[in-house]
């Protein structure tokens, strides 16, 4: 089953350590180049689904003056869920290269032979 | 931070379901306040309409798992069935045609007029009814109501199904063609006036068989609209019910769990039987090509066995009573995040 954008930004964005709620929103933004706007109810959904399925977890809980922090981390579940992910992704990109370089070089031959 | 921008988002958060507010509602505030510019003093209309997509979708959407959300389709469409019943028992359904009406349709249709008194009790001439109080020929399918079919009986011997449709034709009524069944039960339905009638002949190798002609009144516009209005309101309820039921026992330890479970499987195992026979209904007249008569299906379905139906609705209520006993935290319902 393929990942959804959000998701495979929400889980790329905890590799590296756990985030907050707005620490993944601002992560996915740049890791996807801005193209990502996560908004937080579509956020906190892809969370509630991820933590369900058991991706991730909750690492703390940082609560201060009123506002509460809750990280997320990625678990083993996670990080190959995502790696499989990345593997279907790569071995697409292949495929559509490849053809694409067939596309040029047939284009070219065609022209070549005028 | 501007308190004017914290208060307008804590009434977006509204959309969320209050056992939702209480586990993630502060979290959702801050990342909210987080991510708002320096000065903003209202929520952005983009992340309004997601605020508002997302409480919607947490009420809505059952809990992940095939026995979950089959479990959803089953209630939220026998809900839809007893919202449709609902509707066509109080709404303004015609009411059943008089036993008069339907004797005149059967002694056009037979050509021969009901021997002895007319009305519900009869001699035993054009319909020999094997039924208690045996001299009726004019049955009611159960207690009274106003969507009642009356039924009347005859002799096969005087039924010919091309006369009944050339005498009924001569007298008014506009005639379906004769259709046949693979049981080789050929049938006709007819229309004039408000009255609807189907009249079906058995094959004559079956012993006791007899010709039927069911008379009932026709459903007019307001009754179909009264009916899909009653099965889209039920369909929402049972919806809205059963997840909320399925949420609610997540966060209820496991005796409680397994009460719930009990009290409802009664109400699950109905529900399930009905749809099927309600499926049945409406898959063999396309497959057999018969023509289906316009009784209320649904009706007939939650009527056949009342004792059951209010058991099953007993089962719902005592299920949903036990999953609104105080429960246990907040924990659970985030899944595995604790283990």
């Amino acid at each position: 089953m393929r990942l959804p954008e959000p998701t495979f930004f929400i889980l790329t964005s905890l590799t590296e350590q756990p985030l907050h709620g707005y620490g993944v929103m601002q992560a996915a933004r740049e890791l996807s180049g801005g193209r990502l706007q996560l908004r937080p109810g579509t956020l906190y959904a892809a969370l509630d689904r991820l933590a369900e399925d058991g991706l991730l977890v909750v690492d703390r809980e940082e609560a201060v003056d009123g506002r509460l922090r809750r990280y997320y981390r990625l678990t083993d579940d996670g990080a190959a869920a995502l790696a499989a992910e990345v593997e279907r992704m790569r071995a697409d990109a292949t495929v559509a290269a490849a053809r694409l370089r067939h596309r040029g070089a047939a284009g070219l031959a065609l022209e070549g032979g005028r | 931070m501007s308190e004017e921008l914290r208060r307008r988002y804590e009434l977006l958060l509204l959309a969320y379901p209050r056992w939702y507010r209480r586990e993630r509602g502060t979290e959702l505030l801050t990342t909210l306040l987080d991510d708002a510019a320096e000065g903003q003093r209202r929520p952005r209309r983009a992340d309004a309409l997601d605020l508002i997509a997302g409480g919607l979708l947490t009420r809505l959407r059952p809990p992940r798992g095939s026995a979950a959300r089959l479990l959803t389709a089953v209630c939220a469409l026998y809900a839809a069935l007893a919202g449709m019943a609902l509707a066509v028992l109080a709404g303004p359904y015609p009411g059943p045609p008089a036993a008069q009406d339907a004797l005149a349709a059967a002694t056009t249709a037979f050509g021969r007029a009901p021997q002895g008194a007319p009305g519900l009790a009869v001699d035993c001439d054009l319909a020999c009814p094997d039924v208690k109080g045996a001299h009726e020929m004019v049955v009611f399918d159960h207690s009274e109501d106003r969507t009642d079919t009356v039924v009347v009986w005859a002799d096969p011997a005087v039924a010919d199904l091309a006369q009944a449709q050339a005498r009924l034709a001569a007298a008014g009524w506009s005639a379906d063609p004769v259709v046949g069944e693979v049981s080789g039960l050929r049938s006709f339905d007819a229309v004039r006036d408000g009255l609807s009638l189907s009249v079906s002949l058995p094959p004559p190798t079956e012993s006791d068989a007899r010709a039927v002609l069911v008379v009932s009144k026709r459903p007019t516009a307001s009754v179909v609209t009264a009916a899909l209005a009653g099965a889209l309101a039920g369909a929402a309820v049972g919806w809205l019910a059963v997840v909320w039921a399925l949420q609610r026992r997540r966060r209820h330890g496991p005796a409680l769990r397994l009460a719930s479970a009990l009290a409802g499987a009664p109400f699950a195992l109905v529900a399930t039987v009905t749809l099927g026979y309600a499926l049945l209904w409406a898959v063999t007249p396309v497959l057999t090509g018969a023509p289906v008569n316009a009784v209320a299906v649904p009706l007939a379905l939650l009527t056949l066995l009342p004792a059951v139906t209010v058991a099953a609705a007993g089962s719902a209520v005592l299920c949903c009573a036990l999953l609104a006993l105080p429960g246990r935290g907040a924990a659970a319902a985030l899944g595995r995040r604790l283990a």
